[in-house]
């Protein structure tokens, strides 16, 4: 797929100029939800409530990019590609900026979860989903940068692995759960923030289905992923 | 073109002549014999040139030289001879340009060429394992859509030679140092090295500097404690008297050198947090300094001026920026002769920027010394600071305070007249009450 082909080199720069945002929008979540990660696993209270209040950033980055499609769509009446681009970024920014939310929810369980000695020791299973989770989201908005979707495809397939390591968690805390109820308070704690961190992948694989509508203009929401990659990615 | 080429050029006209002439002899049809003879001549010519043409547009190969003599033969040279001359010129330049990127294929540093938008134009081998580049794919695309990090964008937007530092994006353990280079408006080089090593190593020398000091300090006090017990014992003999005290002094010596490494790898390793800043009265922590410290150390041999803005603010941590203080006048007592001025001031400049100024009229510090005074244990005069007691920190802990602060120190001093150490504290930090 081939961006800047207009006659207008305005639009050009407008289109380029709204992609070049999200991605900055995009190392901006990258960070938040790096930092978040970072924070709840060496337990430093002090980076947590940096992240935990940080979020207005991302927030204010995507009203400003949504503006700007909606002026695009009304001054430029893109079609095609160019339509399918501005559609997919809007969609892309809602997922961001979820992501942000979802960052700064970690944070602020990871603040509490600092505060207190740690009886739940599932430090090693929540390290192991959040390098899941973070080369996830590194991985689709590399693949929209590059506007791959054959990696696009291969991050979507990742699906199972990422329940699995969540329902682990789960599995752990309501062990300690039934061990000892004093436990309940912070294995929810830490239940929740792996409740968040798998919404992060969930969001970071609708990037990728983003990016598939973006480049081969196919809506493969809501349908069978070995289908579709049968049909369209026969060699992935 | 050359007598010979000429020679037979014209020896073939002067034939066709003569060829004409023997026709009309012969037929006696004159003008009808010359044009003929005329006609074609300039056929042959016309096929002479057609043949050159298929012969350079089949890419005037060698073995291909289309038979001639005279001036063809030397035009068809000519080509030939130009044609090998910028052979050999090109493949000159392309293994030129070979060994050029060779070179920079295997600089074992990560380089990516970007043009004027940020857009990858070349990148080497190394930036394929450290940035995770793939030039096949990632060729035009605008590299802080890879690279996301806030502080590379900010590093792209600012047309700075600094090196940032950023941990890789794909290996926390990882540590890269990244410096933008523009060549020119159109033309940049962005060059990561990874520096995990170093920070490592770096790390270590602060671990050992603050382990060491820290373990010296307890045997230290104990030996102190007992030094004091010794002293002020009545039954100690008169002549170990002068040892005793002058044990004494020097383990106290000792004892401020550790406390100020400690100080020192406390400000390096913790840095500034956030929520220590308060908003300081500068001018009753110099007040306070002058009045109750400097009586002590000067003995009253040494004027001090203050010129203070007491309802000038600064948001800092108290305990440094006092450090900050003592230092700055201790030195300016200490190192200078009995009479000297000293004049302290505290004020709001023009610029909003807050300054804190030590000026004394001693006998100044030769230029050399200047850029080296905030080194460790430096010392401008070898032999004689000894005796004045200061551990050799005190500049080196002033230089890290005033950076953590985002502040700037300068030092003036000309031989003869004076040193003024002055520090500026960015306009942020400043306010007034």
């Amino acid at each position: 797929m081939e961006l800047g082909q207009h006659i207008s080199q305005r639009y050009n720069a407008e289109l380029e100029d709204i992609r070049n945002k999200v991605m900055t929008m995009g190392g901006l979540v990258e960070k938040q939800t790096s930092e978040a990660i970072k924070a709840l696993l060496d337990r430093d209270g002090e980076l947590a409530n940096e992240v935990a209040s940080s979020d207005d950033v991302i927030n204010q980055m995507e009203v400003d990019i949504d503006e700007e499609c909606t002026r695009v769509i009304a001054l430029r009446q893109p079609t095609a590609g160019d339509l399918r681009l501005v559609i997919a970024v809007v969609k892309v920014i809602t997922d961001l900026e979820r992501i942000g939310d979802e960052a700064a929810k970690i944070a602020h369980y990871a603040k509490k979860l600092a505060k207190k000695e740690t009886v739940t020791g599932m430090h090693a299973e929540l390290s192991h989903l959040s390098q899941l989770i973070m080369s996830m989201l590194q991985d689709s908005l590399d693949a929209f940068a590059r506007l791959d979707s054959e990696q696009a495809i291969k991050i979507l397939s990742q699906d199972i692995k990422l329940h699995k390591e969540f329902n682990v968690i789960s599995r752990l805390s309501i062990t300690h759960m039934m061990e000892d109820q004093r436990n309940i308070k912070q294995a929810l704690q830490v239940n929740w923030c792996a409740r968040s961190l798998e919404r992060i992948g969930a969001h970071s694989q609708n990037l990728c289905e983003y990016v598939i509508y973006l480049v081969n203009g196919k809506d493969i929401r809501h349908t069978n992923l070995e289908h579709v990659r049968r049909k369209y990615f026969p060699e992935v | 073109m050359d007598r010979e080429s000429k020679s037979t050029e014209i020896w073939r006209i002067i034939f066709v002549l003569l060829a004409g002439i023997a026709g009309g002899i012969v037929t006696g049809y004159w003008e009808m014999s010359l044009i003929v003879a005329l006609a074609a001549y300039i056929a042959w010519l016309l096929y002479k040139l057609q043949q050159l043409h298929v012969w350079l547009k089949d890419g005037a190969k060698p073995l291909h030289v289309p038979d001639s003599d005279g001036a063809w033969e030397h035009i068809t040279q000519q080509i030939q001879y130009t044609q090998r001359k910028s052979a050999q010129r090109k493949k000159s330049m392309s293994k030129l340009l070979k060994r050029f990127q060779g070179i920079i294929k295997s600089l074992p540093y990560a380089t990516v060429v970007l043009n004027g938008n940020n857009e990858i134009d070349w990148a080497n081998k190394a930036s394929m394992q450290l940035l995770r580049l793939d030039l096949k794919k990632d060729r035009g695309q605008r590299i802080d859509n890879l690279i996301r990090m806030p502080e590379v964008q900010r590093l792209l937007t600012k047309y700075s030679e600094k090196e940032i530092e950023i941990n890789s994006p794909y290996n926390e353990q990882i540590k890269l140092s990244l410096q933008l280079i523009p060549v020119h408006s159109d033309l940049k080089l962005l060059i990561a090295r990874d520096i995990s090593e170093q920070v490592r190593l770096q790390q270590m020398r602060k671990n050992f500097i603050a382990n060491a000091s820290h373990e010296l300090r307890t045997p230290l006090t104990v030996i102190a404690g007992y030094l004091e017990i010794i002293q002020d014992d009545a039954s100690l003999p008169e002549h170990l008297e002068p040892a005793v005290t002058s044990a004494a002094e020097q383990s106290a010596r000792m004892q401020m050198i550790i406390e100020d490494l400690l100080t020192l790898s406390r400000l390096e390793n913790v840095g500034l947090s956030k929520n220590q800043d308060q908003v300081l009265s500068v001018a009753s922590i110099i007040n306070s300094i002058c009045n109750s410290e400097a009586q002590l150390i000067s003995n009253d041999t040494h004027k001090i001026i203050l010129d203070t803005d007491p309802d000038l603010n600064l948001k800092g941590v108290e305990v440094d920026i006092t450090s900050v203080c003592v230092n700055l006048i201790h030195n300016a007592i200490r190192h200078t002769p009995v009479g000297t001025e000293v004049h302290v001031t505290w004020k709001q400049l023009a610029t909003n920027e807050a300054c804190f100024i030590v000026r004394d009229t001693g006998n100044g510090i030769p230029a050399e010394h200047i850029p080296r005074l905030t080194e460790r244990f430096y010392r401008v005069d070898q032999g004689r600071s000894k005796g004045k007691g200061g551990t050799g920190l005190g500049m080196a802990i002033v230089l890290h305070i005033v950076q953590l602060h985002e502040a700037s120190l300068l030092i003036n001093s000309t031989v003869g007249e004076g040193t003024t150490f002055t520090v500026f504290f960015p306009a942020i930090r400043v306010s007034r009450s």
